[in-house]
């Protein structure tokens, strides 16, 4: 062994034997980030914007996701590039989230959501969705419907909800789903608002707290189930051409004691419910 | 609750107290000891419990000294301190 290397040695081994000076090179090899950018003024909540996205990942990782953390760490100290530490902490993150980041400067803006809703005001609706359209239609929603046809036929899903909802199996449930999704009616934000809605609302992003990604976690992964059986629900009305002829006949008696309410005074929405009770519908699994 | 009347008995009462064993610590000198890497190469799963415990020991320090500085005055009117009486 040349001098250096046992000198280097011996400074290695006398590090180790204070109790603080080992304490201090296990937290600069394990906890490096917390020593390097930790400002003492700033809570760890903070996402200073002269700091680069990776140095919020770390953060971040540090706080919630301490495996990533730990790796991440390691890649640094082997001296892994940019892009590989950026590549492993978005997908250590994102392994923990339903609902994923696109890239680690998303994270200041708070846990991530993806709006699965449609809205039947956003421009070319129908072109973008043509395989609603004729299940629209059936609810008198067409290009050029106005507000008061989108209100009424919200009414009328609400109303025949509560009939599908009293049938047994599987495929009714899914003809629910399909409702809900399509008229914003399942009181899940994920599902019931659009992208351009969701930012027009001016709701922030949840921030970065375990209980709030779980919380964010189990909203997503709700509304993607939602979303899963809505499409089942719609893809049954597109090929059970029975099922699909006793929806549009009920949607019809539906659609006729609506029109007599609305001449006949006193008649609620409740009344119409009432009606729904004896409409028919095939048995499905 | 801590009872101690005398400074002689902190002092003691805190020589007492178990060092704290932290994973990281004892891999470093284990390792450097062994290989002479600065810092060792192990597996994936020690690395995530020695830095899941140095953060948690990290905070636990921290949470120390915060509770250390709010700390209200005590009286000790029974300490004999006369190096310091007037």
């Amino acid at each position: 062994m040349n001098t250096l290397l046992a000198a280097q040695a011996l400074l290695g081994k006398a590090l180790l034997a204070d109790p603080r000076l080992a304490l201090a090179q296990a937290a600069a090899w394990l906890d490096p980030s917390n020593i390097l950018t930790h400002p003492s003024d700033s809570s760890d909540e903070a996402f200073d914007e002269a700091v680069n996205e990776i140095t919020w990942a770390l953060h971040l990782c540090r706080k919630l996701f301490p495996e990533v953390y730990a790796g991440a760490s390691q890649l640094v100290w082997q001296g892994a590039n940019e892009q590989t530490i950026d590549n492993f902490l978005l997908d250590g993150i994102n392994a923990h989230l339903v609902m994923k980041l696109d890239a680690l400067e998303e994270i200041p803006g708070g846990v991530p959501v993806e709006m699965l809703g449609v809205s039947f005001y956003e421009d070319d609706f129908f072109e973008n969705y043509p395989q609603l359209v004729a299940i629209l239609t059936d609810f008198g929603i067409q290009p050029d419907c106005t507000e008061t046809d989108i209100w009424r036929a919200g009414e009328l899903a609400n109303t025949l909800y509560a009939s599908v909802e009293r049938q047994s199996g599987t495929t009714y449930h899914h003809l629910c789903s399909l409702l809900s999704w399509l008229f914003a009616s399942s009181g899940n934000t994920c599902l019931d608002m659009t992208t351009e809605e969701f930012w027009e609302s001016g709701i922030a992003l949840l921030e970065w707290h375990a209980e709030n990604v779980e919380a964010m976690n189990a909203m997503a992964t709700e509304a993607m189930s939602i979303f899963d059986e809505a499409q089942a629900g719609l893809q049954v009305l597109q090929t059970d051409s029975e099922l699909r002829q006793v929806f549009q006949h009920n949607l019809h008696k539906l659609l006729n004691a609506s029109a007599q309410s609305g001449r006949k005074k006193g008649t609620s929405s409740n009344d119409r419910t009432r009606h729904t009770q004896r409409f028919q519908w095939p048995e499905r699994p | 609750m801590l009872q101690v009347t005398t400074s002689l008995e902190l002092a003691d009462c805190l020589r007492e107290i178990i060092p704290v064993e932290l994973q990281g610590v004892e891999l470093l000198k284990q390792f450097r000891h062994n290989t002479g890497a600065w810092f060792p190469q192990v597996p994936a799963a020690i690395i995530i419990e020695a830095t899941t415990q140095m953060i948690a020991y990290t905070k636990d320090c921290a949470a120390a000294v915060w509770k250390l500085q709010v700390l209200p005055p005590t009286t000790l009117a029974t300490l004999p301190c006369r190096e310091f009486c007037l």
